[in-house]
């Protein structure tokens, strides 16, 4: 006999069915719910929920497996949650984590006996290189200490009360939009242009908070520093396409920033810059809310985000051709460049996006340098320049476009940076004289391994591969796949991969590889550490 | 007569082809040039000059989803590789299927597969072996890169009657998931997790035999490797054969016999009806007898049924018939109602499948005339369908007093079987079916097509009402809009005249009157997706809400295209396969089920009572449960 139905669930269910309708496009907005949902209450909801959109109960559970991440138990009191960190970084982190486990005396996973403390590891909350992060019930802190530990734990998550130790902070370079007025992009676009009189092909505009992959956090750092002129970036697209819904999409890494953003939708809407007749003008309605995402592959691949949004699993190109939602889909910068463009405009817009593609491009810069932070990359810009104004002259390497580009070793760094490279991710990450390099790559192939959609054969089944022989082997075990197999797998996987994810996961490790074999006598080479 | 044909829904037969158009384009494929029309994939175009791309995931019955990533080419210009099964030509382009790049590339993806596919090095104990189609990848890069060999990490399910899950065995090409949501519209199969603990799902993991899986089994017809195979009751069976005091019959369908030759390498289409009766004599079998004896049998009563359904309906005009009827003898179709449609029970003709009914007779009528107590009489039916082996375990199944049939077998199962023995099936001489109950009619043959139920119930209800050959109104009785693969087909048939009641059914209808002139709408649906099509017209008030029988089979094409059939399927093999029945149908000097002498013989000594009488009723007669949307 299957057990009832949990009735504050299903009343939680119905009231997401009445606001998003008993659309299948209503699923990303209820599977928190779910997510959240004791076990012996998840299956009379989903059965419930699968009679209410008239789909498959195994496809609202296949959805909901597809982000499972194992339990996640939290504490009543006080959740603690440590970020992962980068090879860059590693040995304060563990310190701390040490220092946590010794405090509370529990395991990471676990909840304390009387259920008042949880303890567990958090992916990439976008403050790279101020390691040790920690979340302590949603608020962050930075660059924490053991000694820290006391002061932060009494604070109880208070934001308010910061005493002795860092506050969360990012340098970000002065940017074209940094000085402006809120307002006054939206009031000059208003003046220049007329509505719309086409419907636009889209139906929803999606402002996308995901970077793609750790260790890159411009969207994070730039929502965080000017949400107004974000939204304002949203209003002015709104305007000009004549789309009614906005939808800010949240990464789960970025989960801690809900509360912020909900309370400055909120103040918007009470201002009436949101919601309906925006500004005054009748024929302009445009909502926007926020979404908290659930995985990490679906920000990286638009295909797979608007799938998402349609309520499919969040694979390439899994949105079934009829999906009820297309999707403008536009990281933050875009909307604040839109803001700055408009802003200084005297003509009615015509190409909002050409317009933003001639813009410098807007990076994150991390790793081992002094100034990690956000930087506008001037056209012609080498990556010396670069180093140089983020104090890194020492590196030996970058990657330029994030976890997903191949290594640039310093003989090539008077090489420009190109947006093309940065097209994928926004990221510059930069590899000190003292990396290890098998470690970086192992930490870069770990989150491909975990954020792979699964869908096809070389990412699901090839990445595992390359990942196991950066591991070192039992003792018992004999070496089985040869360097140069695992150099042609990783080329296989490059080649034959369905989408972008896949086709760049293997290019930190096949980097590596080059770097071992024109150098085998300085770095420690991976058949040397297959044999350890 | 008067015979339209009304297209009331929407339906594809097969499936959706890949959409060509007239504009031609000019390609070069391995230096060759070739013309082809926009939208051609690569693979199509290859195909044309004679060179061959191995492929997996792609599957002619299925959208492309190009999950595997094994049909990968070289197209200039392009720095990935492309997949030739799903890669669409829209402009001039030169590909290369056999660079060192293309070759290295699909080794690498061909060893990952194998990687994951458990037991691939104990392939003797495997029931696909020689039939697997990863393994006939392996000739095209078996573990070039000495990837570690996987050890069973998942328990086999065995929980079902039909269908047994091996997901250690499953490479995730997705075709069963594809066939179970798009092409049978259930939804009992997806994928689950993401990355590399992807794997394929029920709901919540529970076991297929707890599922809304209906066991029609297209899932096992679609699977590459024995990921999804049969439950195969085989060894049961050959201990039973051994055993000196069971008496084994079996029953063969006519779709098996119009396939099994697939299974020895012969081009679809071929039947080999009476080699196989050789072959499973010599098995060891006791009696071989023709299912179609009792699905002659099954049109009497179904018929009979339908005739007085009409009667209250057109004759007495009250509310006690349900309409339209269904038919009943698809055990997956008939699992698919009791989940999705139950309020739909009362319209489901309450007699049995033919193979429920000849398991009732022979183990009542036929045990007392060989004179043979009926507990040592083991029944066995060759069926080209896994929910068969569903059907014969149904609790209700016994009214003989014991299971009525024992085992099911697939017309695969039966083609290892014999290999097993060393059994060459198609160079066998030819035997005849078994007495008592050995001649059959034309009409039994056609019930593996779609379409073939209600032509034979047609053809029996014409005549008997009429009082005139069927011929009069359709030649040689072949009703032609009864035919053809479209997923769902109506007619309507004016019935000119009637005559008397023949003697058969003067127990139940006392005059025909009321039918003269009588406007019989009839339709048929196959697949269960298209099924869905129909009752969602009918409960939405649509024009099939006015109709009064539909036939519905649970697989493309009806049992010709069963889950038990040999792998591969496709359309046109499936149309192959309806050839060879309806040729088989011509064969026959007797084809209307009521002029089928046996069947004369089994009214007049042992079901006295007339069709749709008490001790029919009892035997051949069955009742269906109201399942949950959820769970079995």
């Amino acid at each position: 006999m299957d057990p009832k139905p949990n009735h504050l669930l299903v009343q939680k269910i119905t009231q997401k069915l009445d606001t998003y309708g008993c659309v299948r496009s209503a699923l990303p907005f209820i599977l928190p719910l779910l997510q959240s949902a004791d076990a012996q209450d998840l299956k009379p909801a989903i059965q419930f929920l699968s009679g209410q959109l008239d789909i498959p109960p195994v496809e609202i559970y296949s959805l909901l497996s597809f982000y499972q991440t194992g339990p996640y138990q939290r504490g009543t009191q006080i959740d603690i949650q440590l970020c992962h960190a980068y090879w860059f970084e590693k040995s304060k982190v563990k310190e701390l984590a040490q220092a946590l486990q010794h405090k509370f005396q529990i395991a990471f996973g676990t909840l304390s006996g009387n259920g008042e403390v949880s303890l567990n590891w958090a992916a990439c909350p976008g403050y790279p290189n101020q390691a040790p992060v920690l979340l302590v019930n949603n608020v962050i802190y930075t660059r924490v200490k053991p000694q820290d530990l006391e002061e932060i734990i009494a604070s109880c998550g208070n934001q308010i009360y910061f005493p002795n130790f860092a506050l969360p902070y990012t340098w970000i370079e002065p940017m074209p939009f940094s000085g402006l007025k809120q307002g006054k992009a939206i009031n000059a676009v208003m003046k220049n242009t007329p509505r719309p009189t086409m419907k636009s092909e889209h139906n929803m505009i999606v402002c996308n908070v995901d970077e793609g992959e750790p260790l890159a956090f411009k969207s994070r750092a730039l929502l965080s520093e000017y949400i107004e002129l974000t939204l304002e970036g949203m209003l002015i697209t709104a305007y000009l396409t004549g789309i009614s819904r906005g939808v800010i999409y949240l990464p789960r890494r970025y989960g801690y920033m809900q509360s912020l953003l909900n309370q400055q939708l909120e103040q918007f809407k009470s201002r009436k810059v949101l919601g309906e007749s925006v500004l005054g003008m009748e024929d302009f309605n445009f909502d926007v809310e926020l979404l908290v995402g659930m995985g990490d592959y679906i920000g990286r691949e638009p295909s797979a985000l608007t799938a998402m949004l349609n309520g499919f699993r969040p694979e390439y190109e899994a949105a079934h051709s009829t999906s009820a939602q297309t999707c403008l889909i536009r990281p933050v910068d875009y909307y604040l460049k839109a803001a700055a463009i408009t802003a200084d405009a005297f003509l009615p817009i015509q190409d909002l996006d050409a317009q933003v593609a001639q813009t410098p491009a807007i990076v994150s810069v991390s790793g081992s340098c002094a100034q990690s932070g956000i930087y506008q990359i001037q056209d012609g810009t080498t990556i010396g320049d670069l180093l140089k104004h983020v104090g890194g002259e020492d590196a030996i390497a970058v990657q330029v476009g994030g976890m997903s580009a191949g290594l640039t070793l310093a003989a090539n760094f008077d090489r420009p940076i190109t947006k093309e490279a940065l097209a994928q991710t926004a990221s510059v990450i930069v590899y000190g004289p003292d990396t290890n390099l098998q470690e970086a790559v192992r930490d870069i192939l770990r989150y491909f391994h975990e954020a792979s959609c699964g869908q096809c054969t070389p990412c699901r089944n090839g990445i595992p591969v390359l990942l196991k022989s950066l591991q070192p082997l039992p003792a018992n075990k004999r070496k089985q796949t040869s360097l140069s197999e695992l150099r042609s797998l990783a080329e296989t996987i490059q080649l034959t991969s369905k989408c972008s994810f896949g086709q760049n996961a293997p290019n930190a490790y096949l980097s590596m590889l080059d770097i071992e074999q024109n150098n085998t006598a300085s770095a420690p080479s991976i058949e040397r550490l297959r044999k350890q | 007569m008067n015979l339209t044909n009304i297209t009331v829904l929407d339906s594809a037969g097969g499936n959706a082809q890949d959409c060509q158009s007239q504009t031609l384009i000019d390609i070069v494929i391995d230096n060759q040039p070739l013309r082809v029309p926009r939208g051609t994939t690569i693979y199509a175009a290859a195909e044309q000059l004679g060179i061959f791309i191995p492929t997996l995931c792609s599957h002619p019955d299925l959208e492309h989803n190009s999950a595997c990533r094994v049909c990968v080419v070289e197209v200039e210009g392009s720095p990935q590789l492309q997949t030739a099964c799903d890669f669409h030509i829209s402009a001039p382009i030169s590909v290369r299927t056999n660079t060192l790049k293309v070759l290295r590339a699909r080794e690498n993806v061909i060893d990952l597969l194998f990687s994951k596919h458990c037991g691939y090095w104990d392939f003797d104990n495997c029931s696909r072996n020689g039939n697997c189609e990863l393994q006939a990848l392996a000739k095209y890069g078996f573990s070039p890169l000495h990837l570690e060999k996987k050890e069973n990490e998942f328990e086999v399910d065995h929980s079902s009657y039909s269908i047994v899950r091996d997901m250690n065995k499953c490479i995730l090409c997705r075709r069963c998931v594809q066939v179970c949501q798009e092409m049978q519209g259930i939804g009992c199969l997806d994928v689950s997790g993401h990355g590399e603990t992807t794997r394929i799902a029920t709901f919540m993991d529970m076991p297929l035999g707890e599922s809304v899986c209906i066991n029609c089994g297209q899932c096992v017809d679609r699977c590459p490797t024995a990921a999804l195979h049969t439950n195969d009751s085989s060894d049961e069976i050959l201990a039973a054969i051994a055993d000196p005091h069971k008496h084994v019959v079996v029953q063969t369908a006519p779709a098996p016999r119009a396939a099994i030759a697939e299974c020895f390498g012969m081009e679809p289409g071929s039947a080999l009806t009476f080699e196989l009766n050789t072959a499973l004599h010599q098995v060891g079998f006791d009696k071989v007898f023709d299912t179609n004896f009792s699905a002659d049998l099954t049109i009497l009563e179904e018929g009979t049924e339908l005739l007085s359904r009409l009667y209250h309906a057109l004759a007495l005009k009250d509310d006690l018939a349900v309409f339209p009827q269904f038919t009943s003898c698809s055990p997956g179709w008939v699992k698919f109602l009791e989940h999705f449609y139950p309020e739909y029970i009362p319209n489901m003709s309450s007699a049995k499948s033919p193979q429920q009914m000849f398991g009732a007779i022979i183990k009542t009528h036929y045990a007392k005339l060989a004179g043979i107590d009926p507990k040592d009489i083991v029944t066995v039916a060759l069926m080209p369908c896994t929910a068969k082996k569903f059907e014969c375990n149904r609790p209700e199944m016994d009214s003989s007093g014991f299971q009525d049939v024992d085992y099911a077998m697939t017309t695969v199962e039966m083609a290892d079987l014999f290999k097993r023995q060393g059994i060459d099936l198609p160079n066998l001489e030819k035997s005849d079916f078994d007495d008592p109950f050995g001649s059959a009619t034309g009409s039994g043959v056609i019930f593996g097509a779609t379409g073939g139920v209600m032509e034979s119930a047609l053809r029996t209800v014409i005549e008997l009402v009429t009082g005139e050959p069927v011929e009069n109104y359709f030649s040689h009785a072949d009703i032609q809009p009864m035919r053809g693969m479209l997923g769902v087909r109506t007619a309507q048939i004016t019935l000119p005249k009637a005559g008397p009641v023949p003697e058969l059914l003067r127990g139940v209808l006392p005059s025909f009157d009321w039918l003269a002139g009588a406007t019989l709408k009839v339709a048929i649906a196959h697949g269960t997706a298209n099924a869905r099509k129909v009752l969602e017209n009918i409960k939405a008030g649509g024009e099939l809400a006015s109709y009064h029988f539909i036939e519905f089979m649970a697989c493309p094409g009806g049992c010709l295209g069963g889950g038990g059939q040999p792998i591969p399927t496709s359309a046109e093999i499936r149309a192959a396969r309806a050839r060879a029945i309806y040729a088989e149908d011509q064969a026959y000097t007797v084809r209307k089920s009521h002029e089928n002498p046996a069947i004369i013989r089994l009214y007049n000594d042992f079901l006295t009572d007339g069709p749709c009488g008490h001790l029919s009723h009892n035997l051949l007669h069955t009742t269906y449960t109201a399942r949950g949307k959820f769970t079995n």
